[in-house]
């Protein structure tokens, strides 16, 4: 409890903002997926008794707009959940022992206290505890509100916008603000160094998943299997007697009177236009391993902390 | 000279961290832009049949199109991080100014010992300043060769194209940014909580401003009618789009908001752009009216630039002026 005290008073306005922040936004979030949840469900059902949305005295159009503001707001709620565990992060995480060593209390306490882990464990674990949680709730906010927002699917473009991934996020660019604050010695250079750093490591988390996503598509035939795919690596046409799929440059080379009309499906005979794309049932391995990379990533960063905690002269 | 030196250099010693990291991402975002605008003029040079998009040839250009929309979106979104820059750099070279000071006791060390405290203000942000204008300057320009690099054919000099993300308007915004956060950070007094507080101060103060700028905005514009059977017919491709509505049949222009509160619907509307209230309207020739569009034309850009800049400025001489009250008025604690 001392530690959550102690803690508290070092970060109190950072801690009041950051989190008083993301408790706001869980809060709108649930909010908003209630509300939304209500609207669609009173939309339907004057949907299905006055279907035609295009005449000018349509009976749904004012929950319609409802729903329509509501999905607004939610797009823009989650949007900034996106970012939180990043903000959050580095705000918090950098300035922790960069902090104590700028003003001189650290190697006091290092000198004072039986044991640097320790001291360095009861500065950093409040803080997780505290971004840990508020993370989780967020992520579950943010999960209803995509869930309540029509068409309620989720799908590969709402990676690391929902669910306990904001949190692991989150306490990932915790730690490697540690280790950045450790090293530099300096609050706002390590925050700084942090913020790029952390930009650097997810753009590269990013390309990596999208290659792994890229390589593990599937040619699908749009037709049988619904249009509900948003990852469209690639398209092409697949003949339907050898199965060879070429792309659009090829099939115009083949078959160049098939494109020069104007009319048509500009498709070549024999032949079916097909779609490279994720099947929505990949989505959740493809979350648990950028959430698996991003914690690995986190606990050597935090690993390095504790060792760099350990090693740093008392100047 | 000697003084302005000295002044210089201590400027530099207190940020010289946040100084070479702006400065690094400035030179790495400049020359992105640079190599962007290359690249983009490079695939126009070898491939002219095929690029811009509008001279393509369906299928024997994929290829060639696929390079380039990536390049180019890519280098769309390298404008954007012009749009942002000058206000992560008015919080992070702003708000610590004073407030590292204050936090530190060496402000008020240098107020006892000092003559005038606003002499000592302005000695402590000249240089800082000096750097955004130089840093943000760099950005205006290469910002300025990536936009005519994506769009070759237009006159970006009489072109609201990336409004706000290219040119001088970048440094005019730094400026008022740097400012803003420096008053935060005279109020506030601590380095982190006032980096905090000066994000969100800027984002309500230029948010603010924008919708000043929108109703402000609204006054200049020109109504056009739409027309979609014919090419050419809309206003130049330079113009700045601020609302959409209808000219009613009896000559009198709203808006779509205006018209939903006179509770009037359009259903239908035909390839000359004319509306009607519903199919039998249509049949009938019952016109309820024309699509408009409410623009600001082209030519008018720098004018506009210009006055948005300015008001950017203002409002940060304003904040300087009330950082000089806050730091006149305070307390040697």
């Amino acid at each position: 409890m001392g530690a959550v005290r102690l803690a508290w008073r070092l970060q109190r306005f950072e801690l009041t903002v950051l989190v008083g922040a993301c408790l706001a936004l869980t809060i709108g979030g649930a909010l908003v997926a209630w509300q939304l949840g209500n609207a669609g469900a009173e939309l339907a059902t004057c949907y299905r008794t006055s279907p035609d949305s295009g005449a000018a005295d349509w009976p749904c159009r004012a929950i319609d707009g409802w729903v329509i503001q509501l999905s607004g707001v939610g797009t823009l709620l989650t949007g900034l959940g996106t970012v939180a565990p990043f903000l959050m992060g580095v705000f918090l995480g950098a300035p922790i022992v960069a902090r104590e060593i700028e003003h001189r209390t650290a190697p006091i306490a290092w000198s004072l206290a039986p044991s640097r882990r320790g001291w360095l464990m009861g500065r950093i674990l409040p803080v997780a505890g505290i971004v840990a949680l508020a993370l989780l709730a967020l992520g579950q906010a943010s999960e209803a509100v995509l869930l309540a927002t029509p068409p309620g699917e989720i799908d590969a473009r709402h990676l690391g916008m929902h669910g306990p991934i904001l949190a692991v996020r989150g306490l990932t660019v915790l730690a490697v603000g540690f280790a950045i604050g450790t090293i530099l010695g300096r609050s706002l250079p390590a925050i700084l160094l942090t913020g790029l750093v952390t930009a650097a490591v997810f753009v590269g988390i990013h390309v990596g998943r999208y290659e792994v996503m890229r390589a593990e598509a599937a040619w699908i035939d749009p037709q049988q299997g619904g249009w509900s795919y948003n990852y469209v690596h690639e398209s092409g046409f697949r003949s339907d007697e050898t199965g060879e799929i070429i792309g659009f440059e090829e099939a115009f080379e083949r078959y160049p009177d098939v494109f020069a009309e104007e009319q048509g499906d500009q498709i070549p005979p024999g032949m079916t236009m097909v779609y490279r794309v994720n099947p929505p049932d990949q989505y959740p391995s493809f979350v648990v391993r950028e959430a698996g990379v991003t914690a690995v990533l986190g606990v050597a960063a935090g690993g390095l902390s504790l060792a760099l905690v350990r090693r740093r002269r008392p100047e | 000279m000697t003084a302005a030196l000295t002044w210089g250099r201590l400027g530099f010693r207190q940020q010289r961290w946040e100084l070479i990291l702006v400065a690094l991402g400035v030179a790495a975002t400049a020359i992105a832009m640079l190599w962007f605008a290359s690249q983009l003029n490079g695939l126009r040079a070898a491939s002219p049949g095929c690029v811009p998009p509008a001279a393509a040839e369906f299928g024997s250009c994929e290829a060639a199109l696929n390079a380039y929309s990536q390049i180019e979106g890519l280098a769309d979104n390298m404008l954007l991080l012009s749009f942002g820059a000058p206000f992560g750099i008015g919080v992070l070279l702003g708000a610590p100014l004073i407030a590292r000071e204050i936090d530190a006791g060496t402000a008020q060390l240098a107020w006892s010992i000092g003559r005038s405290r606003v002499s000592w203000l302005l000695r402590r942000i000249a240089f800082i300043a000096l750097f955004v204008v130089v840093a943000l300057g760099v950005l205006a320009v290469t910002s300025e060769i990536l936009a005519a690099a994506l769009a070759p054919e237009r006159n970006l000099g009489s072109d609201f194209a990336w409004f706000g993300r290219r040119g001088w308007l970048i440094v005019a915004r730094g400026l008022g940014a740097l400012m803003l956060g420096m008053l935060v950070g005279a109020l506030i007094g601590r380095v982190l909580p006032a980096i905090l507080a000066a994000a969100l101060v800027m984002a309500l103060v230029f948010t603010g401003l924008s919708f000043a700028q929108d109703r402000w905005q609204e006054g200049l514009t020109e109504t056009h009618r739409m027309n979609y059977s014919e090419a050419g017919s809309y206003l130049d491709s330079g113009a700045l789009v601020i609302n959409t509505g209808l000219e009613l049949a009896s000559g009198e222009v709203v808006t779509w908001s205006e018209l939903n509160e006179r509770g009037l619907e359009v259903s239908y509307v035909d390839e000359q752009g004319r509306l009607f209230a519903s199919e039998q309207d249509m049949q009938d020739g019952n016109l309820l009216g024309y699509d408009v569009e409410f623009a600001i034309p082209g030519a008018r850009y720098a004018g506009v630039v210009a006055a948005v800049g300015a008001a950017s400025v203002g409002v940060g001489l304003l904040a300087l002026g009330l950082t000089a009250v806050v730091v006149g008025r305070r307390r040697p604690v």
